[in-house]
């Protein structure tokens, strides 16, 4: 009964931890151009992070190493330290682009001038840190982000054709600018596959100290947690699909995606979408920090982990710490968050191939996963996405520029 | 390969992403009021004060962005018309009655 | 499994004191006997010591001296007690030098207020 209850809990919190501020993008957005088409993509994405986030959290559990000590093994100094800028500069963009949501949810619920909020996020975000073991942060964070479900109730009463809505799980060309629906195809895949996910979650396997006999919890966490948590990036699509697309409303700004709630369903459904937001993309921010935290501290040997306590793993705290601090010195300059949100995730589809492969080749290795490595199911999914991983990865910029950032 | 994303990103920070034919303006501009409206219909059935001043002033902040590429005349005035309906929302986003005229006028704006 | 493929093989894997906490990574690793054709590791080293670790390895081993983070730790061979998951040794980092730049970056979160959390 105690194992039901805490895998329970353990995919609640999977659910709510798994939208930030890139999905809430280009969900809705995708829901304002393409309506429905885009579902696929959607679909795709999700199946990537089941497979990738479960051969990371079960290379953690049965060796002790997490993303980047594999990065290391695998590739050696040169390329993983590569390896490592390339994924500390995606790890910042996307820290910088959770702390601009977070004053941008915050100006809509306070009225304070953005700026200040900004200072007041970062702050918040280091009392956090500091202050909150790690099983609270995973809990607090993600139980809130669960208020997102208001989207799921959104998109019912939006009534929109359910039929038009099971076609855009089939993949399809899509209607209107093939550039743009293209860049939306590599940046919903991305946003769901975004890379301070892996990373977390895997350190997380070692954080909670989980052993071979957690390896059930491992795959019922990343299956059950994260498709369900696709299921919050489709409530955003489909309710922006219906109600904005119809009305011709572009989603440029984070105060749209709060209106597709509060629209059907009043000012409850305001309330519940921008506490949602806030605690979601807050703990997008705790959780892409802490990644470049754990990123540097594996690839250099140095100890690691909240449950070291602070003084404990004095080098891997400093690092968290200068990566809010640099997040900051980021947004504070007033850059766009929405632009910076897009950038992070494109350059994170770019980086992506750099830590999938060497997990896939951990993953694999009977030697050194004995009995846990890859199975043929396994390996069948983790081909077929290092396959897609690629393909993204070299499609990623020039659709940038030929989409015009999207804008056609 | 560096170079190209710096012009790119060089380019976006200069906001050459406004669009300068008058189809796309009009379409932008219609985006507006139409959102504009919706916000006026959620503040007139009662909505949280903050929420609507500060959204609506954002999207005042994208018209505004987009109001100097506008040459045609005729859209040059709807814009600022949906720009002073979004104000009067942002000074006094409690005041109901007046939300649902503003709500009716961005409706007609958006044609 | 000779002894060289041995030591090739944990290049790069972290190194865990005798109380399981972590203290670098086998960075670099000292042969003899190679003219003999016996050829076995002597030393673990820990630190900088990427001048032969490739191209980027070499600009980075540059980038740390320059930065007077050139301090290079010798772990001789025998103080290894095990391989597997990690480069277990026989006693604690502090004992063998590996602990000097985990200590001065506690110097600086100690005096933090709930360093201990």
């Amino acid at each position: 009964m105690k194992t039901i209850f805490s895998i329970a809990l353990g995919i609640l919190a999977a659910i709510g931890g798994f939208v930030d501020i890139g999905d809430i993008v280009f969900n809705v957005a995708a829901g304002a151009t393409f309506g429905f088409e885009l579902l696929w993509a959607v679909l795709i994405g999700v199946g990537g992070i089941i497979t990738y986030a479960e051969m990371c959290g079960r290379v953690a559990t049965v060796s002790g190493a997490a993303v980047f000590d594999a990065v290391r093994e695998r590739f050696g100094f040169s390329v993983g330290l590569v390896a490592l800028v390339a994924g500390q500069i995606v790890n910042l963009m996307t820290l910088a682009a959770e702390v601009g949501g977070v004053a941008l949810v915050l100006e809509l619920l306070s009225g304070l001038s953005y700026r200040v909020l900004v200072l007041l996020a970062v702050v918040a975000l280091a009392i956090v840190l500091w202050t909150m073991p790690f099983g609270w942060i995973e809990r607090v964070f993600g139980y809130g982000g669960l208020c997102l479900l208001v989207f799921a109730v959104a998109a019912i009463k939006l009534n929109p054709d359910w039929g038009a809505v099971a076609h855009g799980f089939v993949p399809s060309t899509g209607s209107g600018n093939g550039w743009v629906y293209a860049y939306y195809v590599v940046g919903l895949i991305g946003a769901a596959m975004i890379p301070y996910e892996v990373y977390f979650y895997s350190s997380g396997a070692v954080e909670e100290q989980w052993g071979p006999e957690d390896l059930g919890l491992n795959r019922a966490n990343a299956v059950i947690g994260y498709s369900l948590g696709g299921l919050l990036s489709f409530a955003l699509m489909i309710s922006a699909g219906a109600l904005l697309l119809p009305e011709g409303i572009s989603a440029e700004l984070l105060g749209t995606v709060a209106l597709v709630a509060d629209v059907p369903l009043g000012q409850i459904g305001l309330l519940l979408a921008l506490i949602g937001i806030l605690f979601a993309v807050s703990g997008a921010a705790v959780d892409s920090a802490f990644s470049g935290a754990y990123n540097v501290a594996q690839f250099f040997g140095w100890e690691w982990g909240k449950y070291r306590h602070n003084a404990g793993a004095p080098r891997f705290t400093l690092a968290w710490v200068v990566m809010l601090v640099l997040s900051f010195a980021i947004v504070i300059t007033g850059i766009d968050p929405i632009m910076v949100t897009e950038l992070s995730v494109v350059a994170s589809v770019v980086a992506l191939p750099l830590t999938y492969v060497p997990i896939l080749l951990v993953a694999n290795d009977r030697a050194y996963m004995g009995e846990y490595a890859n199975g043929r199911l396994g390996n069948l999914f983790g081909v077929l996405y290092l396959l897609v991983v690629l393909v993204i990865a070299l499609a990623a910029i020039p659709l940038l520029l030929l989409s015009n950032m999207g804008q056609g | 390969m560096r170079l190209v994303v710096a012009l790119c990103a060089a380019c976006l920070l200069a906001g050459c992403g406004v669009p300068q034919e008058r189809a796309d303006q009009a379409e932008d501009v219609h985006a507006v009021a139409a959102e504009g409206a919706l916000l006026a219909h959620e503040a007139a059935e009662g909505s949280l004060e903050t929420f609507t001043a500060e959204h609506a002033q954002a999207l005042q902040g994208l018209l505004r962005e987009l109001q100097p590429a506008i040459e045609d005349e005729r859209l040059s005035r709807r814009a600022a018309a949906v720009d002073a309906a979004l104000g009067r929302l942002v000074e006094d986003p409690g005041d109901r009655r007046q939300a649902y005229t503003v709500e009716r006028r961005l409706r007609e704006l958006a044609g | 499994m000779t002894e060289i493929d041995l030591g090739l093989g944990v290049l790069d894997h972290q190194l865990v004191d005798s109380d399981r906490h972590r203290c670098g990574k086998v960075d670099d690793l000292e042969l003899e006997g190679i003219q003999e054709g016996r050829p076995h590791v002597t030393e673990i080293l820990a630190g900088p010591a990427w001048e032969h670790r490739g191209l980027v390895g070499g600009l980075a081993a540059r980038i740390a001296k320059r930065l007077g983070r050139g301090g290079l730790v010798h772990v001789p061979w025998g103080e290894v007690e095990r391989i597997r998951f990690g480069i277990r040794l026989r006693r604690p980092a502090h004992e063998l030098g590996l602990d000097r730049g985990e200590e001065r970056a506690r110097r600086i979160v100690e005096k933090i207020p709930g360093a201990s959390l």
